[in-house]
């Protein structure tokens, strides 16, 4: 079997808009983190580029998670001790935060950043 | 169109050819099959193979009468006729069809079935992936596009290389493509 000349030309086609929609995902990758949110019914992805409060109704209660500068945190909950709106605003591949009596579990996923170090070594 | 018409471009010994073709296609659906997916519409597209080989013996209409078979034959087979995936699959398959009629008659002899099985799986992956960045998820399926592009180059490059070698050792080929002129 012998490559004629247009055999190479759609190799080179192909190649060229496989790499060209590789840059263009990358170069799309690079700030858009979203959030998973996790209730006892479901679970839900939003992305983190986009402000919005979002209510969740369990147990106990409505929470709410506000996003906010590509952070997420508890807004307010209407469990008893209100620990998970104390948590830190989760914005990391990996961050997470939940509320447990009211069954809410919110983390980062999907991407990680390298662009910040998790701890300085001297 | 009248009935006599159509008798004249379906010949019994044509339709006997499509049917063949076509139920190779769905047996290599099933084999395809086996190979586990990531995603619903991403296929090695080995029932390509048929398609891509009967540029050699079929005509127009009955090439294409053989891509509508295969893709009924593949939405039986994966259990998604009546689904979105259908419509995503038949028109990424009508679509690499086209491009790959388009290139075997369009470049003859300056063209083997391995560039034309490239052509065909890129279009296939275009099409489809267009269709769901409008249709379905949005701007984020962007991403998964070169992954689709990836794997259909490579996948397209061997079953090309297959088609090519097939068409040039098989003897059995050799008479159908003799048939077929006569």
């Amino acid at each position: 079997m012998k490559l004629r000349f247009f055999d190479i030309l759609a190799l080179i086609f192909s190649l060229a808009v496989f790499l060209g929609f590789t840059a263009f995902g990358r170069s799309l990758n690079q700030d858009d983190g979203y959030v998973i949110i996790e209730d006892s019914q479901s679970q839900y992805l939003y992305p983190l580029s986009i402000d919005q409060m979002v209510t969740l109704h369990g147990p106990v209660g409505d929470s709410v998670v506000e996003i906010k500068d590509g952070e997420a945190h508890f807004h307010s909950s209407d469990c008893a001790d209100g620990l998970c709106v104390q948590m830190a605003p989760i914005r990391r591949g990996g961050d997470w935060a939940a509320c447990l009596p009211n069954q809410v579990f919110i983390y980062i996923g999907g991407f990680d950043d390298g662009k910040e170090v998790d701890a300085g070594v001297y | 169109m009248t009935a006599r018409r159509w008798t004249q471009v379906f010949t019994e010994k044509k339709l006997n050819r499509i049917a063949l073709l076509g139920a190779f296609s769905m047996f290599l659906s099933t084999i395809e099959y086996l190979f586990p997916r990531p995603i619903p519409f991403m296929r090695l597209g080995l029932a390509n193979l048929p398609v891509i080989l009967s540029l050699e013996i079929l005509s127009g209409p009955s090439y294409f009468l053989l891509v509508l078979l295969k893709v009924l034959g593949q939405a039986l087979v994966n259990g998604t006729l009546a689904s979105y995936v259908f419509l995503f699959s038949a028109a990424g398959s009508f679509a690499s069809a086209l491009v790959m009629w388009l290139c075997y008659k369009g470049l003859k002899k300056r063209i083997s079935f391995l560039g034309i099985s490239v052509m065909g799986a890129l279009t296939s992956n275009m099409a489809q992936i267009l269709l769901s960045i409008t249709f379905i998820f949005g701007a984020s399926a962007w991403r998964i596009l070169p992954l689709f592009l990836g794997i259909g180059l490579v996948s397209g490059v061997f079953i090309g290389i297959f088609a090519q070698r097939f068409s040039d050792k098989s003897q059995w080929w050799k008479m159908m493509r003799e048939e077929a002129d006569r």
